[in-house]
C-alpha cells in the first residue's frame, strides 16, 4: 500500500523533506504548529501556498479538526521534524504507530527541543539524525532508522542545521525501502543513567564564564549559538556584547587569570586568557555594529590586561 | 631588521634614507619651502582620527619643515626649562608646556609613517604588558613624572660627569618618544650644556612602531649625536655590548603593577659600571587601608587636580598605614631572589604587614598599593603626582567580611591577621597577599 504522509513542521529547514515528498508523490499534507508567527513560519507558509501544497494546522484546542482534515487528505503515515511542541494522544491515535519523529540526536541522548544546539555545545564530533516512532513519551519510542553526519568544527547551529535537514529525505528513503521490505528493524532506546539532555536554552545558558570554561569549550558554546542565540554573551566592564565567533589559540604566558586580555593587534586580532590556553575573538556583535575583535577592542577601549570578567564592586 | 639597530647619525639628513614615507629637508636647504609637510606624510587613518585637532592646526599654520622642526625642539627646551628650574612654576604654565611639548610629539610621529598595525598592537608578553605605541604617546605630557625623572636624571649625570670624561645612558622600554630622556638631550643641546662626547645613549623597545618613532623624533629634534643606538629588542632579554654608567627604568602602571620594571631592573643592573647608577633609585612600594569615597573622590574635591602637595590631612589621618610591602634599588635587587611556585610562576617575597585590630570600620576598607618613587638625591615622583604613583585599590581583598559572591582570586583575612606580600612575575606583575602564622 502506497504511503501518504502528513508532515508535522514548523520551520522552512523542513522543505527539502517536504519537497522530497512532494516530489515522490508520498506528501498527503503539511501540519503547521499552533504557534505565534514568527519569520521562518512565515516564509515556510508562503513557500508552501506558492507550491499550492496541501497545508492545515494542528490546534491545541480543537485537535479533532486536525483529524477530519487528515481524514480529507487520506493520511496514512506522518512525519515529524522541527515542531517542537507535544501532539496529544489523540492524533498520535490516530496514525496507528505510524507516525515518526526525526530527531537529529543518537537518543536517548540530547531528548529534548534544542538537540543540535547541546551537541554543538558539548563539542561532538558527529550528530545522529534519528528516526523513532512517536509514543506519549517525548522523544523516547523505538528506533526504526538512523543515519550519521559528521560535525565540520566551522560548523555553527545554522550550518548544522541545514546539513541535518538535507540528509532528511535520505533517511526518510532508506526507512521507506525497509518499510516496504516489511524489514525495519524496531529497536527500543536503551537505558542510560545520565543522558546528555537538549532542554530549552536560558539566558544563563548562553552566558560566557571564564573561570570555569575552556578554549574549546567556549569556542562551542559561541558557534552553537551563531547566529540564532546571538552566539554567547560576553559581559565586561564596558557592557554586553554578543560573540558571533571565537577560535583557540596557543599561549604561554603564565600566571594569568581567565578573562584577562593577552593581545590585540590587526594581525592576531584579540586574544584573551582561558582556562587552559587562550581564544581569539574573531567576530562580535554590538549596538552599535558587527566588528572583527581588533576593531572591537580599538572602538571601546578594551584593551590587553583588562580583565573581561569585569572586577564587581566589593560591597555593591 | 639589521638596519633597526644601527647607529642614527645626529643630522637630519643622515637620517633621511631611514625614515619610511619622509623626506626629511636639509637644514641648509635653499628650496622653497613646503607648506604641506604633514598633509605629504602617510598618516594612518586611525592615527589621523586621534590626532586630527593637531593636523588641522598644523596645516593651518603653514610652517615649512625647518619650522615644525625648531618649534618641536622650542617646545621641549622650553618644557625642560620649566621643569629644571629651581624657581617655582605654577600648574597652569606647565600644563601649557607639556601640552605643546605632547603635540609636537604626536605631529614627528604622525611623520614617521607607521602603519596602524604597528601603532596598536599591544599585548601582555612573559615579564609584562607592552603598550602600543598610540597608547604611550600620552606619557610625555606626563608633567610630575617627567619633572622628577628629568631633574633626577639631571642630577645624576651631572654627579657622573664630575667624575668621569662621559657617560653612556641605558633607556629600555623607552616608548616612541623616549620622554624621560630625549627633551632633556634636546635642552642640553639648545642650551649647549652638554657635548655628544660626553653623553651617549642606547634606546630600547620592543615595539616596532616605536623605534620608527623614535627615529623620526631623535631627526627632528636634532639629537642624533647623542645617540648611540636604537634597539628593537626586549629590555628583559638585552645583552647590552658595554658598560652601562646610567640605566633609567620606567615600566610599571599605578600599584607597581602590569609592567616589567622589576624584571628589567634585575636583568639590566647586572650591567651597570662600578660607578654605575639605576634610576629611579628606590621605588618604595606601600600598602594602605582607606574608605574609598574619602581617599579617592572627597579628598580631591577641592583640589585643582590630583597632586601629593594637595593631600587632605584630614583624610590622611583616616588612612590606615600597613606600610612598605616591596623596595626596589640598586641594593636591594640583588638580595630579592626569585621562588618557582609549582605551576612555574615566579614571585619575589615581599613583606609581611599585620592588619591592626581595634579599627571600627575596618570591614568596609580597601587595601590601595602605591609606589613612591625617589629617581635621584631628593628628587620624587610621589603618591598622585603620576599616573604611575596613583594608589591601585585592590577590590579582592577583605577583611573581616567575606564576599558576597566569592571569586578564586578573593583573599579574605582578619583583624590581627599577619599578611605577606608576594610579588608575581608574570605577564602582568602585581602583588599576592597571603594570610602567614607572623612575622
Amino acid at each position: 500500500m502506497k504511503q501518504r504522509y502528513a508532515f508535522f513542521t514548523g520551520s522552512c529547514l523542513a522543505l527539502p523533506a517536504i519537497e522530497y515528498l512532494a516530489q515522490t508523490d508520498q506528501l498527503a499534507c503539511v501540519v503547521l504548529v499552533d504557534a505565534e508567527p514568527n519569520p521562518d513560519l512565515n516564509q515556510l507558509v508562503g513557500y508552501l501556498q506558492q507550491r499550492q501544497l496541501p497545508l492545515c494546522r494542528y490546534e491545541r484546542q480543537e485537535p479533532h479538526r486536525l483529524l477530519t482534515h487528515l481524514d480529507g487528505f487520506q493520511a496514512t503515515s506522518g512525519f515529524i521534524y522541527l515542531y517542537r511542541h507535544i501532539l496529544c494522544n489523540d492524533v498520535i491515535d490516530y496514525f496507528q504507530q505510524r507516525l515518526y519523529n526525526l530527531h537529529p540526536s543518537a537518543l536517548p541522548d540530547y531528548r529534548g527541543p534544542f538537540p543540535l544546539y547541546w551537541q554543538l555545545r558539548n563539542g561532538e564530533m558527529q550528530v545522529c539524525l534519528t528516526l523513532h516512532q512517536v509514543t506519549d513519551q517525548p522523544d523516547a519510542g523505538p528506533i526504526g532508522s538512523q543515519l550519521v553526519l559528521p560535525v565540520h568544527p566551522f560548523d555553527t547551529l545554522q550550518s548544522l542545521s541545514v546539513k541535518v535537514s538535507r540528509a532528511v529525505p535520505q533517511l526518510m528513503q532508506e526507512f521507506s525501502v525497509k518499510r516496504d521490505e516489511s524489514s525495519v528493524d524496531w529497536q527500543p532506546q536503551s537505558i542510560k543513567s545520565d543522558p546528555a539532555l537538549a532542554p530549552s536554552i536560558q539566558q544563563e545558558d548562553v552566558v560566557i564564564h571564564w573561570q570555569q570554561q575552556s578554549s574549546k569549550q567556549l569556542v562551542d558554546l559561541i558557534r552553537a549559538g551563531n547566529p540564532n542565540l546571538g552566539g554567547a554573551l560576553l559581559k565586561t566592564p564596558k557592557g554586553c556584547f554578543n560573540v558571533l565567533q571565537a577560535t583557540a589559540v596557543d599561549n604561554a604566558v603564565l600566571g594569568l587569570r581567565p578573562g584577562t586580555i593577552l593581545s590585540l593587534s590587526l594581525e592576531s586580532g584579540l586574544v584573551v586568557k582561558t582556562l587552559d590556553g587562550a581564544i581569539r575573538l574573531d567576530v562580535i556583535s554590538t549596538p552599535e555594529g558587527i566588528f572583527d575583535g581588533y576593531r572591537f577592542a580599538v572602538l571601546f577601549g578594551v584593551e590587553p590586561g583588562l580583565e573581561l570578567n569585569g572586577q564587581e564592586s566589593r560591597f555593591g | 631588521m639589521a638596519h633597526r639597530n644601527q647607529v642614527v647619525d645626529g643630522n637630519c639628513s643622515v637620517l633621511e634614507p631611514d625614515i619610511e614615507g619622509i623626506k626629511m629637508e636639509n637644514r641648509n636647504n635653499t628650496q622653497a619651502p613646503s607648506y604641506t609637510a604633514f598633509t605629504e606624510s602617510i598618516v594612518d587613518d586611525l592615527l589621523k582620527h586621534t590626532i586630527r585637532n593637531l593636523l588641522q592646526s598644523v596645516t593651518q599654520g603653514a610652517l615649512t619643515k625647518t619650522e615644525q622642526c625648531q618649534k618641536l625642539q622650542q617646545s621641549f627646551t622650553q618644557a625642560m626649562e620649566a621643569v629644571l628650574t629651581d624657581r617655582e612654576v605654577s600648574h597652569p604654565v606647565l600644563d601649557n608646556l607639556f601640552t605643546q611639548m605632547y603635540e609636537q610629539a604626536v605631529l614627528s610621529m604622525s611623520k614617521a609613517g607607521l602603519s596602524q598595525a604597528l601603532l596598536t598592537r599591544q599585548y601582555i608578553s612573559g615579564t609584562g604588558l607592552i603598550m602600543s605605541p598610540l597608547n604611550c604617546r600620552t606619557t610625555i605630557k606626563d608633567i610630575y613624572r617627567i619633572k622628577g625623572f628629568a631633574r633626577g636624571i639631571d642630577k645624576a649625570i651631572r654627579n657622573l660627569l664630575e667624575e668621569q670624561s662621559n657617560v653612556h645612558i641605558l633607556y629600555p622600554a623607552c616608548g616612541p618618544f623616549a620622554p624621560l630622556l630625549l627633551p632633556l638631550l634636546n635642552y642640553y643641546k639648545q642650551r649647549a650644556c652638554y657635548t655628544s662626547e660626553q653623553i651617549q645613549v642606547t634606546l630600547i623597545d620592543i615595539q616596532p612602531g616605536a623605534i620608527l618613532s623614535l627615529r623620526q623624533l631623535i631627526a627632528d629634534l636634532g639629537i642624533g649625536d647623542f645617540i648611540q643606538n636604537v634597539v628593537e629588542a626586549d629590555a628583559t632579554q638585552f645583552w647590552p655590548s658595554g658598560e652601562i654608567d646610567l640605566l633609567i627604568i620606567e615600566a610599571m602602571q599605578h600599584g607597581f603593577s602590569k609592567e616589567g620594571q622589576f624584571s628589567m631592573s634585575k636583568h639590566l643592573s647586572q650591567f651597570l659600571s662600578q660607578s654605575g647608577l639605576m634610576l629611579p633609585q628606590s621605588i618604595s612600594v606601600r600598602g594602605i587601608l582607606v574608605d574609598g569615597e574619602t581617599e579617592f573622590n572627597r579628598q580631591w574635591k577641592e583640589a585643582d587636580f590630583a597632586h601629593s602637595q594637595y593631600l587632605d590631612p584630614c583624610a590622611q589621618s583616616q588612612r590606615v598605614e600597613l606600610g612598605e610591602l616591596l623596595k626596589i634599588s640598586q641594593s636591594t635587587l640583588p638580595t630579592l631572589q626569585e621562588i618557582r611556585l609549582a605551576d612555574g610562576v615566579h614571585v619575589i617575597e615581599g613583606n609581611t604587614v599585620q592588619i591592626p585590630t581595634g579599627i571600627a570600620d575596618i570591614a568596609s576598607r580597601i587595601l590601595a598599593i602605591y609606589a613612591h618613587i625617589e629617581v635621584f638625591e631628593g628628587e620624587t615622583v610621589d603618591q598622585y603626582d603620576s599616573g604611575i604613583t596613583h594608589p591601585r585599590p585592590d577590590m579582592t581583598f577583605y577583611v573581616d567580611v567575606k564576599p558576597k559572591s566569592p571569586l578564586p582570586q578573593n583573599v579574605v583575612v582578619h583583624s590581627g591577621d599577619y599578611i605577606r606580600f608576594y610579588y608575581q612575575l608574570t605577564g602582568l606583575p602585581g602583588f599576592v597577599p597571603v594570610k602567614v602564622d607572623r612575622v
